[in-house]
């Protein structure tokens, strides 16, 4: 569904992606994994549309996605659940849910807003409430409502369990992979790279701009490297 | 004392008046800062071209003998919908030549073409005009119905006109507190405001919601010119200067970037400068006059910023991160 070849980001001379490759199969959850500066964050900001490669190809069921601008790449379907949630504090949830679903046309809006609040009914609750003075699980389930709202063939979520506890962590796993079951492809971006493994079908371990492992998930989690370094366990 | 207290009722009329005209050229500003966070210095030019759409069809109208055969409020409608149209597209023109392609430039960059701007178009007005009227300084034609006044108790009397600002300032003010909490539009220009990237990922298209808050706050400017010109008759191509600071000036006291904060310090402004220029006499034993009226006026703007620093309505202003 997705494919990207030999992708080269840069920031000014910091040249952030060294030239990475990877697919997201239709129907798949793909799991991106790294330590803090990797460029996990970059290759979705590339992928959205909020940067532009400086060479290599991004491409969604065979169209090219290079030079579109972010607002055209969403209603080709591809929608973000961004670093830090970044939802619109001063919006209600209802307003947020709303501009998730702008580049839309259809008239099963409210449809999808319903299917949002049988997922998150924290976010009926609030719905009336401005975002800001939401927790930070509901910020980002409203995150995640958000961009279901636009009802995406691939969704890119970055650091969706960064600062939550561990139930919510739990549940919010539980829903991505209900949202995949329901039809929507997935790239997952996690530094929880057990959490993320035990949901995703394909792995690819990034490293300061390059991917450095890519395999299934199942070998991942069995891989020595990856389980010293991203699971955190002693390997004897 | 008892001058102080008969006047009171007229000098608050005044006061609204002023006020509601600061309050609808506030609007550009602080829409424009919401956005963009520049300072939109060709907002007072703007403002001033409504005026001269005015004038001008006004003075067309005098001159074919038509101007009193149309209905007074027929023509006030026509006038303020053709100032409206003209400095929104004004507005939109300005950010599309002066201020994108100085996107991502440091924040001083635009600052200084947002100056430019300010001065080409006071120039390129004062030139069109010479060479169409041989004049630059215009009269608005009195439209007789405007200049009857209308007694509202004993001791306040109101011109028809004054109602007129009074009456469309707060239809227009109302509409766009409608517009921008209502329609998807409207919350697409607060999403925007507060965060473009994020924006732009739910699909919504940046530059265009960015053109849209220049053609509203734009429009707002040229009903305010329209009606300014209505009001004080005199106008110039340099005669939005002084509104225009005191309307950025009523932005910033209202809270910048905030659309209720800008009607509320607008009429603030309003108020305090009306009242100043009526008291102030009377209170200093003729010390100070009227002249005096702004420095009264700003040193209490001073002394509520320092209580206030992000303005009347600031604290519902997130701090951007
Ligand atoms: N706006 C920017 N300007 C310059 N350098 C940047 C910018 N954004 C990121 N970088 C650099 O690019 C590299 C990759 O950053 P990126 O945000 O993609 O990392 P990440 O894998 O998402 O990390 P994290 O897990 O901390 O979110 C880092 O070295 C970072 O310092
Ligand atoms: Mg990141």
């Amino acid at each position: 569904m997705l494919e990207v070849k030999d992708l080269h980001i840069y920031y000014g001379q910091i040249h952030a992606l060294k030239g990475i490759s990877f697919a997201v199969a239709k129907g798949a959850i793909v799991a991106l994994l790294g330590n803090n500066g990797a460029g996990k964050t970059t290759t979705l900001k590339a992928i959205s549309g909020v940067l532009q490669p400086r060479e290599g190809i991004i491409r969604l069921e065979g169209q090219v996605l290079n030079g579109l601008p972010p607002h055209r790449i969403v209603s080709l379907g591809i929608a973000t659940v961004p670093e830090g949630r970044r939802v619109f504090q001063r919006l209600t949830v209802l307003d947020n849910l709303e501009m998730g679903a702008y580049a839309r046309r259809d008239g099963e809006i409210a449809e999808d807003m319903e299917r949002v609040f049988a997922l998150f009914p924290r976010l009926k609750e609030r719905r009336k409430q401005v975002a800001g003075t939401l927790s930070g699980g509901e910020q980002q389930m409203l995150a995640i409502g958000r961009a279901l709202m636009a009802r995406p063939r691939l969704l890119l979520l970055d650091e969706p369990s960064m600062g939550l506890g561990p139930m919510l962590v739990e549940q919010i796993f539980e829903t991505i992979r209900d949202i995949n079951q329901q039809g929507t492809t997935i790239l997952l971006i996690e530094q929880n790279a057990a959490m993320a493994l035990s949901i995703a079908q394909r792995g690819y371990v990034l490293e300061t701009g390059r991917i450095v492992i890519q395999d299934t998930a199942q070998n991942l989690q069995q891989d020595e490297t990856v389980r010293k370094l991203y699971l955190g366990e002693e390997v004897t | 004392m008892s001058l102080l207290i008969t006047m009171f009722p007229q000098v608050l009329m005044d006061g609204i008046v002023l006020g509601f005209m600061y309050a609808l050229i506030a609007l550009g500003y602080t829409m424009v800062y919401g956005v963009l966070q520049l300072i939109n210095f060709a907002h007072s030019e703007i403002f001033v071209l409504g005026a001269f759409v005015g004038v001008e069809i006004l003075l067309s109208l005098k001159a074919a003998g038509y101007l009193s055969a149309i209905p007074p409020f027929v023509l006030l409608f026509a006038l303020v919908a053709a100032g409206m149209a003209a400095s929104g597209l004004l507005a939109v023109l300005v950010e599309r030549v002066a201020y994108r392609p100085l996107r991502g430039a440091p924040r001083l960059v635009p600052l200084i073409s947002a100056i430019g701007a300010s001065f080409f178009l006071q120039d390129a007005i004062r030139l069109f005009e010479s060479l169409w009227r041989n004049a630059f300084y215009l009269t608005y034609p009195s439209v007789e119905l405007f200049d009857r006044r209308i007694r509202l108790g004993a001791a306040i009397d109101i011109s028809l006109k004054s109602l007129v600002v009074i009456v469309s300032a707060l239809l227009m003010l109302i509409s766009l507190q409608l517009f921008v909490n209502r329609t998807k539009v409207g919350k697409a220009i607060r999403a925007v405001a507060e965060d473009q990237m994020t924006a732009s990922l739910m699909g919504i298209d940046v530059n265009r919601i960015i053109s849209v808050t220049f053609l509203i706050g734009g429009a707002m400017g040229g009903a305010a010119g329209v009606l300014f010109g209505i009001q004080y008759s005199l106008i110039n191509p340099y005669t939005g200067f002084i509104p225009g600071l005191k309307a950025f000036t009523a932005a910033v006291l209202g809270g910048i970037g905030n659309i209720p904060g800008a009607m509320v310090g607008g009429i603030v402004l309003g108020l305090l400068e009306a009242f100043s220029a009526s008291y102030l006499s009377l209170l200093t034993g003729g010390a100070f006059g009227a002249e005096y009226k702004d420095i009264l006026a700003f040193s209490l703007l001073i002394v509520i910023l320092i209580f206030r620093p992000r303005g009347l309505l600031g604290e519902i202003v997130a701090e951007k991160t």
